[in-house]
């Protein structure tokens, strides 16, 4: 279509012009009652690249983000007249208005660096969705309270069906529908082996400064890790120990950079620690913290998905968690 | 259908009378002369009603047609028949379960028959069990195939069935199913309604689209014979999408599916003559509802229309309408419960929406609205209004005055945002189509507006049920 | 070890498969030369997932690139021993860089775009396909790859804006591809590895085929090194197909017209024709006796067999009425 053509260009000619503005929205799900693991990741993703720039924009919560977004996916950002949604559209967006992370890179590094990201969204996202969605355990337990936590009955209900129809018509496409819970989790083992050793013992995967692929790299492993229900330990299992390395770098370098946001990044990094400990304290601490959903139905099912079976190997990975922390 | 005459041999002159033959080929008007001629005054003579056959009956129940004619049996003088016979036949209609009725007076005979005695036979004929139909529609840029069934008098009582279902070229579906039962005997005849239904609309005016999926149970009843009344309770979700990438971010806004449940009172009375070119008489509607019994959405909204006609010459009619309404936002309430004004069938001169608050060229509606409208129609020039295919038409000149206001936004006292009037004058033709909507073609001129709104001065083109 | 046999859709155009998949797999033991025996499929249909290739190597049955690889692994053939663990992970990532943003594309390009799938995918398909199979598995495929376009980008609702969404992320790709390979003979050192086969398999078919709407395909060709890496793996493990198919091509041109060259590409196409006109003329008359005409015939006829007949009926009964009259008078003359 030409005028789709013409518009395109005069919107990225227009924004390259004007630099990036204060009043920047992030819109994503509610973080509390609502998001779910593969909205998460992506959610943290953009925050944390946003934050890697050093570009101001301000976090809302809207229970129909995944409705407003342009191409029906979180989260997105209003840029002045601008709606763009989803890290790598974002990631160019903010290169037009001259930010970039991979101005330092070679042609062969920007390269490899889409090729990775390109690997977390295809076998990650995939089995964050596959677990999510179409393992039963996490779907009833976890994905159906809090998808529907924001409607009424019955369209809660029937809105869930219609998302899960949705996801799961994605994963066949994708052969991924086919896949058993263990080939999944394999799958993420592989992943995240390919990761680590391409990331070694080095603070990030490329150079000594954070790029967009850490930036995703960073959210997925932070959902991941905030993530509840049965799977969520054996999930966690597949992540190494330099992976976990990196994302507390990653934590540490927006928390460096950006005073301001200080309390943000570095709460949710004890948060995941104390959460796993004790339950009741960050309940009421996150209901003060976070805005309630405009139409919440609370759901309580939240803290009682933690104490599970898995308990032994979250306290294991949170004391690996909390010397890193020291270190750093 | 066969004709039954009165047998010469019973020479008495109510068999005489009885001979002329009484068959209501079209339902008749109550003011019209039951007979055309009247030679003999009818009321001075005495008759009762002995029996009342009804032929043609298949599926429908008994109990139902028993209580329907019941009424002939009260019936005194043969006047007084005739008159019951005509009532009965429109009840008779007025379940929709028969094609055609005859209706034919004999004097009675056989054992039992008094002298005075008549015998009331209505031939019927009944509808078939399911009635079905396939069109096509072509609206705006899509094309859309129509299916129908109707089942009619499903369970004999009256009863039926409605389905429709139409497939649009761009895999938008819609589709209703209604189930209706009437209660002729019961006081104030209510009626009893169920749709489920599933329905797209589009408003680029606005720029979202909406994907409405529901129930709806309604009561229709009367308390007068000009005053109706519906009560009913609509379930619905909806689904609100934006239409493209440019629509502004208010509308992104309020995007997503929300439920609503709401009850809803409406209550018209009409004395008009004819509901789409009346000459004399006034007619009300009051819509109040209340959304907010379970569903996400919760608001009080009432709405009046009022219209009232008179006749100055003899085919010049001056009609003046008015439009009201208030929407009480409780919580959740979003763009597409606000009202909208303007457009060929509102506030002329003015583009579909084209009043009130918009966001980038987008209109976003608002919480109070009032609009007024003068018309002075006459037929067309050089032909009479009375007759063959010019009864189809008016042409009008006409005055529209309204104002849309939101005015938690505007900043202003409710009272002082609904004093920004906007006006617009013009002349034109409108056409009837069928009984329920008509066609109009205006020139109009917008004569004030405020700066948001978008006019549209010129040739304007509508169509629609409803018209300011 | 020749054992190993593999079926797979027949190839064109100089290719030794017209499919993706295939071609994968292909390539990958020409890379490796493990013996195998190639058979050219005329049908899926008995292949456990109703797709083209299956390996089978005694009894087991392998359908995908992964399970070969893997298979083959085991039997110590393998293209990736040269590879260092960083190497293999920026392998794997090159591999899912490909399937997300190549795959939509090419299937796009070869499935779903309407004039390819029309003027090259289908003729090509269901020239592979043998009779009853060419009416269903083209469209099948095509729906499945609808199906997964649907899925991807059903957000945008208009098509041309799929394409054009799809088709800029693949060009990106490529550019990236190209970025990585540079000058190099193979993707990872001097060897070929299992991704150059799966680089290969994705963008030979793509310089080869004739598309009539040849966007994607023109993206691959703009780019040098790219051409030249497909030309060369060609060269180098395909010899004998392309030299074929030019030997062949050149014999057409010199002694055949056009005409005999689709004779070639179609070898029945007389009893398609004869078969076509049959079925035409059994539907005809079937219609026709489904409306009625042959009965208006057969009363036309009845009534000529009454107008030759009508003046033996004329004289049949003149005999009749004077016989009658005859005897009446008789019968009169009798009583008096």
């Amino acid at each position: 279509m030409p005028e789709f053509h013409l518009t395109d260009s005069i919107i990225t000619q227009l924004n390259a012009q004007e630099p990036w503005p204060d009043n920047v929205k992030l819109f994503q799900p509610y973080e509390v009652e609502q998001i779910l693991l593969p909205d998460n990741a992506s959610c943290l993703a953009v925050q944390a690249f946003l934050k890697m720039c050093n570009l101001p924009f301000e976090v809302e919560m809207r229970w129909n983000a995944e409705f407003m977004s342009p191409s029906g996916r979180v989260p997105f950002i209003k840029c002045g007249a601008f709606v763009v949604s989803e890290l790598e559209p974002i990631v160019q967006f903010a290169a037009n208005k001259g930010v970039s992370l991979c101005g330092k890179l070679s042609t062969e590094e920007k390269a490899e660096m889409r090729a990775y990201m390109s690997l977390i969204t295809n076998v990650l996202v995939n089995a964050e969705l596959y677990i999510s969605w179409v393992d039963s355990e996490t779907f009833n337990a976890v994905t159906k309270v809090r998808n529907s936590s924001v409607y009424p009955w019955p369209l809660g209900w029937l809105q869930t069906r219609a998302k899960r129809n949705a996801v799961i018509k994605r994963l066949k496409a994708l052969h991924w529908y086919e896949k058993t819970i263990d080939q999944v989790l394999a799958d993420v083992e592989q992943c995240c082996n390919s990761l680590s050793q391409r990331l070694g013992d080095k603070d990030y995967f490329f150079g000594n400064s954070p790029t967009p692929l850490d930036a995703l790299m960073f959210g997925h492993m932070r959902a991941i890790l905030m993530s509840s229900g049965a799977r969520a330990g054996p999930l966690i299992k597949r992540i190494t120990s330099s992976l976990l390395r990196h994302l507390l770098r990653c934590i540490n370098v927006t928390h460096m950079t950006l005073t301001t946001q200080e309390e943000y990044l570095v709460t949710q990094a004890f948060q995941i620690t104390r959460r796993r400990l004790s339950p009741e304290r960050t309940a009421s601490e996150r209901s003060t913290r976070m805005k309630r959903s405009r139409m919440s139905i609370r759901n309580a099912s939240k803290d009682t998905i933690h104490s599970n079976s898995n308990k032994t190997f979250l306290v294991r990975h949170i004391c690996l968690c909390k010397v890193h922390f020291r270190l750093v | 259908m066969g004709t039954v005459h009165a047998k010469s041999a019973h020479g008495d002159s109510v068999g005489e009378v009885g001979g002329g033959l009484f068959e209501f080929e079209e339902p008749l008007e109550m003011d019209d002369e039951p007979i055309s001629k009247p030679t003999i005054k009818l009321n001075g003579v005495r008759a009762r009603v002995d029996r009342v056959h009804v032929d043609g009956l298949n599926r429908t129940k008994d109990d139902i047609i028993r209580s329907t004619v019941d009424d002939l049996f009260h019936a005194t003088d043969f006047e007084d028949v005739i008159l019951r016979a005509h009532k009965v036949r429109r009840a008779l209609d007025a379940m929709g379960c028969f094609r055609d009725i005859g209706v034919f007076i004999d004097v009675s005979s056989g054992p039992g028959a008094t002298p005075e005695g008549l015998e009331v036979t209505f031939q019927v004929r009944e509808l078939s069990r399911v009635v079905g139909g396939i069109n096509t529609t072509v609206s705006e840029n899509e094309g859309n195939l129509v299916l129908g069934v109707k089942m009619p008098n499903v369970l004999g009582r009256g009863e039926r069935i409605a389905a429709e279902y139409s497939m649009g070229y761009r895999s938008s579906s819609n589709f209703s199913v209604a189930a209706t039962k009437p209660f002729p005997q019961k006081p104030l005849v209510p009626v009893l309604t169920g749709t489920v239904y599933q329905q797209n609309h589009e408003y680029p005016w606005s720029g979202y689209r909406l994907l409405d999926r529901g129930a709806l149970l309604d009561i229709a009843f009367k308390t007068s014979p000009a005053t109706h009344h519906n009560v009913q309770w609509e379930g619905l979700v909806r689904d609100t999408s934006v239409l493209s990438k440019t629509t502004s971010f208010k509308v992104r806004e309020s995007s997503g599916p929300q439920m609503k449940s709401i009850l809803r009172h409406v209550v018209s009375v009409d004395h008009r003559d004819e509901a789409m070119f009346p000459t004399r008489g006034t007619w009300v509607q009051f819509t109040s509802e209340v959304a907010g019994l379970g569903g996400g959405v919760a608001h009080v909204r009432t709405e009046l229309l009022a219209q009232a006609n008179r006749r100055l010459a003899r085919d010049l009619v001056l009609q003046a309408a008015a439009a009201l309404g208030v929407l009480h936002d409780v919580f959740g309430t979003e763009l597409a419960d606000h009202f909208f004004l303007g457009g060929p069938t509102s506030l002329r001169g003015f583009r579909q929406r084209g009043v009130g608050p918009h966001c980038e060229g987008q209109a976003t509606g608002g919480r109070l609205y009032w609009a007024a409208g003068l018309h002075l129609y006459a037929p067309l020039p050089f032909q009479g209004s009375r007759t063959g295919l010019a009864s189809l038409f008016r042409s009008h000149l006409f005055a529209n005055a309204g104002c849309l206001a939101m005015p938690e936004n505007s900043g202003l006292e409710s009272l002082e945002s609904l004093k920004l009037v906007r006006v617009s004058v013009g002349a034109g033709v409108v056409v009837r189509l069928g009984r329920g909507a008509r066609l109009e073609l205006n020139y109009a001129v917008p004569l004030r507006a405020q700066p948001h709104d978008v006019h549209a001065p010129g040739i304007q083109f509508g169509v629609g049920a409803n018209f300011l | 070890m020749a054992s190993i046999e593999l079926d797979i859709w027949r190839g064109e155009w100089g290719l030794a498969s017209i499919d993706l998949e295939c071609l994968k797999v292909l390539t990958y033991m020409k890379f490796i030369g493990v013996p195998v025996r190639v058979r050219e499929a005329n049908n899926p249909f008995f292949t456990p997932k109703g797709r083209l290739p299956v390996m089978k190597d005694g009894r087991k049955l392998l359908t995908n690139f992964e399970e070969v690889v893997d298979h083959l692994k085991s039997l110590h053939y393998s293209t990736d021993v040269h590879l260092n663990t960083k190497q293999a992970a920026e392998a794997s990532a090159f591999t899912q860089y490909l399937r997300e943003k190549l795959y939509p594309a090419y299937q796009y390009a070869w499935w779903v775009d309407e004039k390819n799938y029309c003027d090259l995918t289908r003729p090509t398909y269901a020239k592979a396909l043998c009779i009853p199979f060419n009416f269903y598995y083209p469209s099948h495929y095509q729906n499945a790859a609808k199906e997964m376009i649907d899925a991807l980008y059903g957000e945008h609702t208009d098509l041309r804006e799929i394409e054009k969404t799809l088709y800029n992320e693949a060009e990106k790709c490529l550019k990236t591809l190209s970025d990585r390979l540079g000058e190099s003979e193979y993707f990872f050192g001097n060897r070929p590895s299992s991704f150059d086969a799966t680089v290969f398999a994705y963008l030979a078919p793509l310089v080869k085929a004739p598309f009539p709407n040849a966007t994607l395909a023109n993206h691959v060709k703009g780019i040098a090194n790219l051409s030249r890496f497909v030309a060369r793996i060609n060269q180098k493990n395909f010899r004998h197909v392309t030299d074929e198919y030019n030997r062949l091509n050149a014999k057409k041109q010199s002694t055949g017209t056009q005409s005999d060259r689709e004779a070639a590409n179609f070898p029945n196409q007389t009893r398609n024709k004869i078969l076509a006109a049959l079925f035409a003329a059994i539907a005809m008359t079937g219609y026709a006796v489904a409306n009625g005409m042959f009965q208006r015939w057969a009363t036309w006829g009845w009534q000529r067999t009454m107008l030759v007949n009508k003046f033996r009926i004329a004289k049949n009964h003149y005999d009749k009425i004077t016989k009658l009259k005859a005897a009446k008078a008789k019968d009169d003359s009798k009583p008096l």
